[in-house]
């Protein structure tokens, strides 16, 4: 029963933070601003850009990166229980056809066989070279081998097409690469072109990068009963619990007999979203065996059927003012797909074109190979590889500094102040005004490009909001758990910094738990959502438990619970205080246990809707021979509150290596006869390597949102829209031509010198 | 997953068993070093040796040894981590110590020998595949004799590529190889072990047994080995010009090898690239003539990576650079 006096929680209590950031360098201003917000009653009061942190920011180490390095980290691929049954897919050899027919029985007899079971019926369509056919499990790897030898599937093979520019559907290209077909008239833009001081038109192109996580995909199954556990290699937890119940519906499983487990992922950059073929093959093998099976894709498996970051085709037209304002963009570009013809939609930063008269289409086009999956920042790093490219050869016809460029065009006050922070820093204008012998063999130059991102977190899914639960324990150790994975972006070092922030104690006190579906409900780590959704349910759930403490030494001390503080690993009131662990002994054999809860973003404008990021590169080019050396980076990114300084700095240094070896080195090559991948292994499918790299820095920006009571925002992303962007432009600089497709191979280099 | 085939493993204590158990068991017997090479390949049923003879007990090809007359003499089993490690190596054979750094990692140096890596398998794109790769497009003529050439479709020849980055270097230096056979011992040059096919890439018979590698002593001559890849960290040579001048005391080069691995099936020579630079002094214009001259050998296929025409393009700038090295 409502008592009458009792505050109605729905009314909003406005309270006034401040927002924005300090200035970056002496030479720049403060950029803080006041503003009312309504918090939800009960939850922790905000944080703001003026509030003084302990640990939040600074540079606690990952909490178990000691665990990963010594290798006593427990992923998927180190389950494993008496009886483990090892298993295998059997995939098809053809590219496009028909499964005629599929023998299993002589399989199913061969020696130390558990269980197989077919994942297409006779008459289904091969889509892919790799398309999971059967799976089998057994004693060992090698007795599964044999057994999938004994398998006998026939196919009726159609002709397949691995190259989507071969399609009909594709656009044509001209003999140097340029896209070579009429625009639409659009009376807008046609005009605003035609009105233009500067006009400019190019083609830019990108190729496929697999996922490439050190971890394949895959999982184990156990069941008891009706009830399944899965350990998977996974960045959805709850995602891959609600398909497994879907799909073993048959199996009268509901969501709440799924159990899953994912402590340790070696990472997913977007691709382990689902429980996939190898979840659903897994769980029916071990039902069928009765027995706990282990299935993990191959590497090869890995490249070729396990996703991949499509190949774009842009091309973009665009004017400028005299002034040098962008006053018309035109773009059309095209996704070069897997079979199923989606997920190649790319995407421009906006924020240049202002008032400017805009078009945008964009085509899917589809092929016989493995489709595309949500890779780190989907469609980003394409279209900014085109958009950005493009500013510079734009900037180059009205004979402007691409930086002076971009501060006239970019509408992003935040970005204006990290654009000047970063060229000081990169060293830009001396750079860039050096001029390179006409007769030197080796050329360098520098390049930039923006980055942009937009995630403040969720407070939920459809029917639950997230929730974390604070436990803090009589011997003084605090536990802060939450279901979603940490695929090696730092949940749990967030989880830990947060509460022991909150509760005003050292950090090594904390336990920061995460990956189990029977804690409470979290996000699957996409769109850069996991630590935003999650941060503020983590501090209220300690601001709850540290209530419950003061209470505890409130009536110890014989003191009101509004005169007790609980900081500087202290409880009590400035007379008299207990050590944080002794005030713990207060709490008995049942450990305070609290549930927090994400509350929704405030209703109010925060200070900035997504974060901003800007890099600049320097390149090293022979010119006689087209190699590229990356030789120096610097990036700049903001991410709301920069709650782990050290893991920050490392999504931000690892994206910006993922970058340089999507702009230099990596390259999917299919091969059109077989239509398979040449090059499905780590020896030929080149990724940067440490010695390739340039000297990486990076700054992060902390910037006050207002948006809820952390005002963390998503980073896995936004860093890596940017880095090939400006490696291209830094190539174009060096060799004042540029090399509108990456890979930037040698070959490419030396035909744009040649084209001057 | 890939698995390796069964097979039994011999332990021999010394050459002459080693030989022997090869001898015996024929076609179906491989020697295995440091197996960075032939494992893999076994795991692709490349090659099924049932008899597997390792080398590691077989004392003789451990030792290496500055000869009296001031030649270096490697055992076959001396490891590349050892070798790059050897001061004396450093101090007197830079462009082949500069060689064994350049091939794969520092992991797989420590388990790859230089007899292994001298005796490399040549490679190519279709070729280094899983079985079940293989098996789907019915195979090539590396592993089928009467299946097609997939780089070369019409060819009645394989053109699997050299891909060793000491076999170029060691055949410029003139370098010994020792081969224990059943009649004894016998002595070639490095250029004689290696032809010009890419399945029977070896000259020696199955049994021999490479027991030394001796280089030759310090002198009037200066080695250079440069390695073309796209990646710094590791790959295989899509390039690799081994190069080694003989001086006159006036710097007159007396005698020019150089090699051109990686871009054929051996190491190729670049006879008009020596022919030139004997009897001159090494200047800058010589060397750019002379580098030019490479061009034209340079065998580049589409069967590895990197562009094939810009592979054959830049041979000259590699073969120039691999001569201003012997300065
Ligand atoms: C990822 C990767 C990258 C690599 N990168 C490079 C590279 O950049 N450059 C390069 O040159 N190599 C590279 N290699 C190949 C290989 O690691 C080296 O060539 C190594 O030196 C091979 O030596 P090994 O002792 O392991 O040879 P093994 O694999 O043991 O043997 C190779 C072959 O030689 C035969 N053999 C070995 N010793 C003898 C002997 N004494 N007498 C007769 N026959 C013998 C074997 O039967 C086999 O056929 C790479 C390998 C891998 C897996
Ligand atoms: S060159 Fe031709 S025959 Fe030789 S391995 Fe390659 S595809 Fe096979």
């Amino acid at each position: 029963m409502a008592t009458p006096n009792t505050p109605n929680p729905n009314t909003p209590r406005a309270v006034e933070i401040t927002v924005g950031y300090k200035a970056l360098s002496p030479n720049q201003k403060d950029r803080l601003e006041k503003i009312e917000v309504n918090p939800a009653e009960g939850d922790a009061p905000p944080w703001d850009a003026l509030t003084e942190y302990q640990t939040v920011g600074t540079d606690v180490d990952r909490t178990d990166g000691m665990q990963k390095a010594t290798g006593r980290a427990k992923y998927a691929y180190d389950i494993s229980f008496p009886d483990l049954q090892q298993a295998m897919i059997l995939r098809a050899p053809i590219a496009r056809g028909i499964l005629k027919s599929l023998y299993l029985d002589e399989a199913r007899a061969m020696p130390g066989i558990s269980a197989v079971v077919a994942l297409k019926k006779d008459g289904s369509k091969i889509r892919l070279v790799g398309d999971a056919v059967a799976a089998v499990s057994g004693k060992t790897l090698d007795m599964v081998r044999d057994a999938i030898e004994k398998i006998r599937a026939d196919y009726e093979a159609e002709q397949h097409n691995v190259d989507y520019l071969m399609d009909e559907e594709a656009p044509m290209l001209d003999a140097n690469g340029q896209l070579d077909e009429e625009w639409d008239e659009d009376s807008k833009v046609d005009k605003a072109l035609a009105d233009a001081t500067h006009t400019h038109t190019g083609t830019y192109r990108t190729e496929v990068q697999t996922h490439s996580s050190l971890e394949t995909h895959g999982n184990t199954c156990r069941w008891d009963g009706n009830n399944l556990e899965v350990w998977a290699s996974t960045q959805a937890t709850f995602g891959v619990q609600g398909e497994l119940a879907r799909g073993l519906g048959a199996h009268n499983v509901k969501v709440e007999s799924v159990d899953v487990h994912a402590e340790f992922v070696g990472g997913g950059f977007g691709s382990k979203f689902s429980a996939g073929i190898e979840g659903l093959a897994c769980a029916l093998l071990a039902h069928a065996a009765k027995l706990p099976v282990k299935l993990m894709l191959d590497r090869h498996e890995e490249h070729t059927a396990a996703g991949n970051r499509p190949s774009a085709l842009m091309q973009v037209r665009g004017g400028i003012d005299k002034n040098g304002k962008i006053t018309a963009w035109d773009w059309r570009s095209f996704g070069g797909c897997g079979y199923n013809g989606r997920g190649g939609a790319v995407r421009y930063p906006n924020y240049y074109m202002g008032d400017a008269a805009t078009r945008r289409k964009h085509k899917d086009i589809a092929c016989d190979t493995d489709p595309a999956r949500s890779m780190r920042a989907p469609g980003y790093p394409q279209g900014w590889f085109g958009a950005e490219m493009f500013l510079d050869e734009l900037a180059a016809k009205a004979s402007m500094d691409p930086l002076a460029f971009r501060l006239k065009n970019d509408s992003e006050a935040m970005r204006l102040d990290q654009w000047q922070f970063a060229a000081d820093k990169f060293g830009w204008d001396k750079a860039r005004a050096k001029k390179n012998d006409a007769n030197a063999r080796y050329v360098t130059g520098v390049g930039c490009a923006s980055a942009r991102w937009g995630q403040l977190g969720r407070h939920g899914g459809r029917r639950q909001s997230y929730g974390v639960t604070c436990r803090i324990h009589p011997d003084g150790m605090v536990e802060a758990r939450n279901g979603s994975q940490d695929i090696g972006t730092g949940l749990k070092t967030v989880l830990q910094i947060l509460t022991a922030e909150e509760l005003g104690i050292p950090a090594s006190r904390v336990r920061g738990v995460t990956g189990h579906t029977s804690d409470p409900l979290g996000p699957a780590s996409g769109g850069s959502t996991t630590t935003p959704s999650i941060a503020p349910a983590v501090r209220h759930a300690a601001f709850l438990a540290k209530n419950k403490l003061i209470a505890l030494v409130a009536a110890h001390l014989g003191v009101p619970e509004g005169d007790v503080t609980c900081a500087n690993d202290k409880v009590g009131t400035k007379n008299a205080k207990l050590d944080f662990t002794e005030a713990c002994k207060l709490v008995g054999q049942t450990p305070i246990e609290v549930h927090g809860e994400r509350y929704p973003n405030y209703r109010d404008k925060p200070f900035h809707p997504g974060v901003c990021g800007a890099q600049f590169a320097e390149v090293r080019v022979d010119t006689w021979t087209g190699e590229v050396q990356v030789t120096r980076m610097f990036g700049i990114q903001d991410c709301g509150l920069v709650i782990a300084k050290k893991l920050a700095e490392s999504q931000v240094i690892g994206a910006m290596i993922q970058g340089v070896s999507y702009a230099v080195h990596e390259q999917r090559i299919m091969d059109q006869r077989s239509g398979r991948m040449l090059n499905g292994d780590f020896l030929r499918y080149k990724i940067t390597g440490s010695k390739d790299l340039p000297d990486i820095e990076c700054h992060m920006h902390s910037v006050a949102n207002g948006h809820n009571n952390t005002g963390a925002a998503g980073l896995g992303e936004p860093p890596s829209t940017a880095t090939a962007a400006a490696i291209g432009n830094a190539v174009f600089h060096a060799i004042g031509a540029p090399v509108r497709h990456i890979p930037i191979t040698p070959e490419k280099v030396l035909a744009a010198i040649a084209s001057k | 997953m890939l698995r390796l085939p069964p097979f039994t493993y011999h332990t021999p204590k010394n050459a002459v068993d080693a030989v022997r158990i090869a001898k015996e068991y024929g076609r179906e017997a491989m020697y295995v070093a440091g197996g960075t090479d032939l494992y893999p390949n076994m795991k692709r049923r490349h090659q099924t040796p049932a008899q597997v003879i390792s080398l590691r007990d077989v004392p003789e090809l451990h030792s290496m040894e500055v000869l009296e007359d001031g030649r270096l003499q490697i055992g076959a089993m001396v490891t590349l981590t050892t070798l790059e490690f050897y001061p004396h190596l450093k101090a007197h054979y830079a462009g082949f110590a500069h060689a064994v750094r350049e091939i794969s990692t520092p992991l797989l140096r420590n388990m790859g020998t230089i007899g292994g890596n001298l005796l490399l398998d040549t490679r190519c794109s279709y070729y280094d595949q899983s079985h079940e790769w293989r098996e789907s497009i019915d195979f090539c003529m590396k592993s089928k004799a009467d299946a097609i050439c997939w780089v070369a479709p019409g060819s009645p020849r394989c053109w699997a590529v050299q891909s060793s980055d000491s076999v170029p270097i060691i055949c410029a230096m003139e370098a010994e190889i020792e081969l224990a056979g059943v009649d004894g011992m016998r002595t070639i040059k490095g250029d004689d072990l290696y032809q010009d096919d890419g399945i029977q890439y070896l000259t020696k018979k199955p049994e021999e047994l490479l027991t030394k590698i001796t280089l030759p002593a310090p002198g009037n001559w200066k080695a250079s080995y440069l390695k073309l890849r796209r990646r710094d960290t590791y790959d295989f040579p899509v390039l690799g010009v081994g190069a080694c001048l003989w001086f006159a005391a006036d710097g007159t080069i007396e005698k020019a090898n150089v090699r051109l691995g990686g871009a054929g099936s051996y190491a190729m020579p670049a006879t008009k690239t020596e022919e030139l630079l004997v009897g001159k002094k090494l200047t800058d214009e010589l060397i750019a003539e002379a580098g030019a001259a490479a061009m034209k050998p340079a065998r580049t296929m589409d069967n590895t990576d990197l562009d094939v025409y810009w592979r054959k393009k830049v041979a000259p700038i590699y073969v120039a650079r691999a001569l201003k090295a012997c300065r």
